[in-house]
């Protein structure tokens, strides 16, 4: 079988419609942790699942759902195109509808197969369909979702399963118990024939009942020695578990460690997001000024203005004053010229005199008398008349010059303003001119702080993987058992020592037991009958015996056989999967339930008890590349490998080998992984070596990781 | 191996047991067909393949003992 | 001679009472008693007067005003005189930025018609001069509040994002400044059209 197609619609994370398509060799569909990865797995699970009917609406995805109006309906389809013997469809799909605000139901779910025959598309019944092409057995080796499930003789169960579909003589059991039940009728009649003949009826007799007494006991010690020996595997697989987990739990403490740190940086970065609140910065470190420097501007201009303006007024009066000043001297001057009249000399009597001198009706200055009516006296009175009117002119020409001893500016509001634009400016006015690079600065720095959160919160993810594969190395380990004490290390070793010593004992109970045993049946067979016919049942009993041995033998054979050529097989592939690596052995050894373990051992012989994670992976891979050749050549046709495979399970380096050389393989292979991946980017460098199909799915941008509805899951083909 | 049936196949794993030849006395290349071996002169060669014929057609294991243990015993 | 910036500190601007709900105390710590943490009831900013500031500088960087409505009834003041703004008493969180009130005032200076000469001279009184300034500053920021009441009405959720105010400011940066504009890790959906600097 060869899947041509698989599509899947609404199921959880993949959103609307997605599309895979298949060669028929290597397809790689590449994924980050919690891109969809397994969700995969599961659509695929889901579509093969035949048992189940009703349908799930936890499976219809978030996002679909959270649009749907009320009375709109949509469906969640998985369906899968594949080659056999024809192109055949199978699909399961339901339907959801929304028959009130938030409320939703899901509808009858439907499964339908397709066949494509020259007439069309004919339908046909899907269950049918699974259950012929692609059955529960094939499910259980051909998909492997997830790290642990690789290890495919995990399940003691799993060879049984194997033997018995695919090994060439499966009904060995049938016969085995056939020929034992042959064997003990017909010692039961050689017996009973025995008794009749007289001859050696009673030591016949005796020595029956000595020998079904030792058998009696020595399948009760057989049966206990199969317990204890069960048990002390017991404690022996315990012991091996606290040793491989001291291990453990000396990696799962250091991871914690590690974890811890890592959150410490975590809780760190998301402090100092915190720490800056650009709203509150606006203010507190005045962030709003970014706009502020054309705004200064004009507020230094006008300052600026209005102080030169007020100086140049301030100037324009002082100088209008000083002219005035001057204009008064000069004034003076001209007046004496102007009305011509003149001062009289500084020896010359003032007023005062003058009317003295006229009161007397003498001038006494030259001495002459001025009787009133004399020409002396009119002249004397005349010159006190121009002397008053001169006194007068003078006076009025003095007046406007008083009002210039008052100032033109009676406030420094100029002053004041013009100081805050000086005090803003210079050295300050950086102040402003800076603050948008510096918010520049603190939002790229508030942004490296967010990616460097992302970065720590993606290797908090891969660490929690990373402990997750611890545990699960751990097998079956709880997280509260790596924490337990070794206490139980000394009680399991006692156990185990206990066991050993008891089936030791029981072992060579077990010899005596059988010594008796043959003792007595030989005793039976040398007795010597008289009845020929005694001889006769007696040979028959011999030949049912050794009949019953031969089967029993064979069987075994045959199981060793099928794991012989099942291990060359897978030592095969596990040579082409390595290349030019070291590779090891692959052997399959036998336990004693009939089952089987994979180990993986040097070229001289030695376990190699610790394989890495690459060489785990390509051990197991070999091995389930194997039992699909077997398939193969049994039923004639082939069936496809579906795996998860481990992240950074490969050095870098080997990577574009090992894939090409599955692509390589007549096996078609769909492989899930976390490889070429450099944090969310793709390694297309790398990717382009690969000779075959890749897919990316990948969550889409924009989601919330706490609201479901904004995850969807995009898938994109790549190459 | 080809053309050898799971019968063929079944009946020559069982028949190679060396103790079980020494028993019966007989060689190797008497065990390499199932048809053969149902008309074999050597009984034990007849009886094996009886088992496995009578056990492929679905018979219970006393119809199988009854036929077996009566051929035996007229043969051996 | 008294400062005309300390006449000018002593003032409170008024502001129109149809914002007191929508924007003063939507975003701001105000009424019924400040509390010491202002994120303890989810607020954006502290005192009232905080979003006044912001809805100052909207007005004053776009150039915009709006004379305040006429009816005194439909006008009220805050709490504090513009002496106090940014004290802000060395709150937990919060650094005091008490020199932005020198910014406001150069910036209304700068935009308030005065004529310093006359003021000097006596001729117009310190009074008069305050009280255009105040009137300046009144309506950038009922401005402003109507820039922001306008925005809310688009999308109610604007401003609550986390570097939504911050945004407004950058987005006002001249393209070819220094400071080139930041791309700031916002959601998708607040695809809002920048207003235009006109």
């Amino acid at each position: 079988m060869i899947i041509k197609n698989i599509s899947i619609r609404n199921f959880r994370s993949y959103y609307g419609d997605n599309s895979f398509d298949f060669s028929s060799g290597l397809t790689l569909i590449i994924g980050d942790n919690g891109d969809g990865k397994t969700t995969f797995f599961e659509a695929l699970q889901w579509l093969f699942n035949v048992t189940v009917d009703t349908p799930n609406i936890e499976n219809f995805s978030e996002m679909r759902k959270s649009q749907l109006e009320v009375g709109e309906m949509d469906s969640v389809v998985v369906a899968m195109t594949f080659d056999h013997n024809g192109i055949k469809t199978i699909e399961k799909k339901f339907i959801v509808e929304c028959y009130e605000k938030g409320r939703y139901r899901p509808l009858r779910q439907e499964f339908m197969g397709y066949e494509d025959k020259d007439s069309g598309r004919t339908p046909i019944d899907g269950k049918a369909l699974v259950l012929r092409c692609f059955d529960a057995f094939l499910q259980k080796f051909s998909m492997f979702k997830g790290e642990s499930d690789l290890n495919v003789f995990n399940d003691p169960a799993a060879l049984q399963q194997l033997v018995a579909k695919f090994s060439d003589l499966k009904e060995f059991d049938k016969y085995v118990a056939y020929t034992e039940e042959f064997e003990r009728k017909s010692n039961s009649a050689f017996i009973k024939e025995s008794k009749s003949d007289e001859k050696i009826a009673k030591q016949v007799e005796s020595l029956d009942s000595k020998l079904i007494e030792v058998k009696r006991l020595l399948s009760h010690a057989e049966r206990e020695l199969t317990e204890t020996e069960a048990s002390a595997q017991l404690f022996s697989g315990k012991i091996e578990d606290l040793e491989k987990h001291k291990d453990t739990s000396e990696k799962y403490a250091e991871i914690k460690k590690r974890i811890e740190a890592k959150q410490a940086e975590a809780t760190k970065y998301r402090g100092s997001i915190a720490a800056n609140n650009f709203n509150i910065n606006l203010l507190d470190k005045m962030w709003i000024l970014c706009v502020f420097p054309s705004v200064l501007k004009e507020f230094q201009a006008k300052c600026s203005a209005f102080s030169k303006n007020k100086r140049a007024q301030n100037e324009q009066f002082i100088k209008e004053r000083a002219k005035h000043e001057g204009k008064k001297e000069a004034y003076d001057e001209i007046t004496q010229l102007v009305n011509g009249a003149s001062r009289l000399p500084w020896y010359l009597p003032g007023e005062a005199e003058m009317e003295e001198m006229i009161h007397d009706h003498i001038c006494k200055v030259c001495g002459r008398e001025a009787p009133e009516g004399s020409e002396a006296y009119r002249f004397m009175c005349e010159k006190l008349e121009e002397h008053k009117r001169h006194a007068l002119a003078e006076a009025e020409a003095s007046k406007p010059e008083d009002q210039e001893q008052k100032e033109l500016f009676e406030n420094e509001y100029v002053e004041e303003i013009h100081n805050l634009s000086l005090n803003l400016g210079g050295f300050n006015e950086t102040e402003v001119t800076g603050k948008a690079s510096e918010i520049g600065g603190c939002i790229d720095l508030v942004n490296m702080f967010k990616r460097k959160l992302d970065e720590v919160e993606r290797d908090l993810e891969d660490m929690a993987d990373e402990k997750a594969r611890i545990l699960i190395q751990a097998e079956g380990v709880s997280e509260e058992m790596l924490d337990k004490s070794f206490q139980d290390l000394k009680g399991y070793f006692d156990q185990k020592g206990k066991a050993e010593k008891r089936a030791l004992e029981l072992e060579q109970k077990i010899r005596d037991l059988k010594g008796q045993r043959d003792y007595y049946k030989e005793q039976i067979d040398a007795l010597a009958p008289g009845k020929g016919q005694v001889r006769v049942y007696k040979k028959v009993h011999d030949a049912f015996d050794y009949i019953n041995k031969a089967f029993v033998g064979a069987k075994d054979k045959n199981l060793t056989m099928f794991l012989e050529s099942l291990e060359d097989r897978a030592n095969d592939y596990l040579m082409r999967l390595n290349a030019n690596d070291f590779h090891g052995i692959v052997k399959l050894i036998r336990t004693a339930n009939d089952s089987a373990v994979i180990k993986l051992y040097s070229s001289n012989g030695s376990e190699i008890k610790k394989p890495s994670g690459s060489q785990q992976t390509t051990m197991y891979m070999s091995v389930l590349f194997a039992i699909s050749d077997l398939t193969t050549l049994k039923r004639e046709e082939d069936y496809p490998l579906i795996f998860d495979a481990a992240t950074s399970s490969f050095g870098d380096a080997k990577e574009d080998d090992f894939y090409n050389i599955i692509d390589n393989i007549n096996k078609q292979c769909i492989i899930v992984t976390k490889d070429f991946l450099n944090r969310s980017e793709l390694r297309m460098a790398d990717i382009n070596k690969l000779t075959c199909s890749v897919y990316r799915i990948q969550k889409a941008e924009g989601y919330d990781k706490n609201d479901l509805s904004t995850i969807r899951t995009t898938v994109v083909k790549v190459k | 191996m080809a053309g050898k049936s799971v019968g063929d196949k079944m009946l020559q794993a069982v028949l190679m047991d060396e103790k079980l030849m020494v028993f019966g006395g007989y060689s190797p290349d008497e065990c390499t067909s199932l048809v053969r071996a149902l008309s074999s002169d050597n009984c034990i060669v007849n009886a094996v393949a009886r088992i496995i014929d009578r056990g492929r057609s679905g018979a219970s294991e006393s119809e199988v003992y009854r036929e077996v243990n009566e051929f035996l015993k007229s043969n051996i | 001679m008294e400062k005309l910036y300390d006449l000018w500190a002593n003032r409170n601007p008024e502001y129109e009472i149809k914002y007191d709900e929508s924007i003063i105390k939507t975003f701001c710590d105000y009424g019924r008693g400040t509390t010491v943490f202002q994120e303890a009831r989810g607020k954006i900013f502290g005192a009232g007067y905080e979003i006044l500031i912001i809805a100052f500088f909207i007005g004053l960087y776009k150039d915009q005003r709006k004379p305040l409505v006429g009816d005194t009834s439909k006008r009220k003041v805050l709490g504090q005189p513009i002496k106090f703004w940014g004290n802000l008493d060395s709150k937990p969180g919060r650094v005091s930025y008490s020199n932005i009130r020198r910014y406001i005032f150069a910036a209304l200076v700068a935009r308030s018609d005065v004529d310093y000469i006359a003021l000097d001279k006596g001729e117009i009184t310190n009074r008069k001069a305050v009280d255009t300034l105040m009137t300046t500053m009144e309506e950038y920021i009922n401005w402003g509040l109507d820039f922001i009441a306008e925005k809310m009405e688009d999308n109610p959720n604007y401003f609550f994002k986390d570097t939504a105010f911050l945004r407004v400011f950058l987005d006002m940066l001249p393209k070819s400044a220094t400071a080139q504009k930041v791309e700031l890790d916002m959601e998708s959906e607040d695809d809002d059209a920048p207003e235009s600097l006109d």
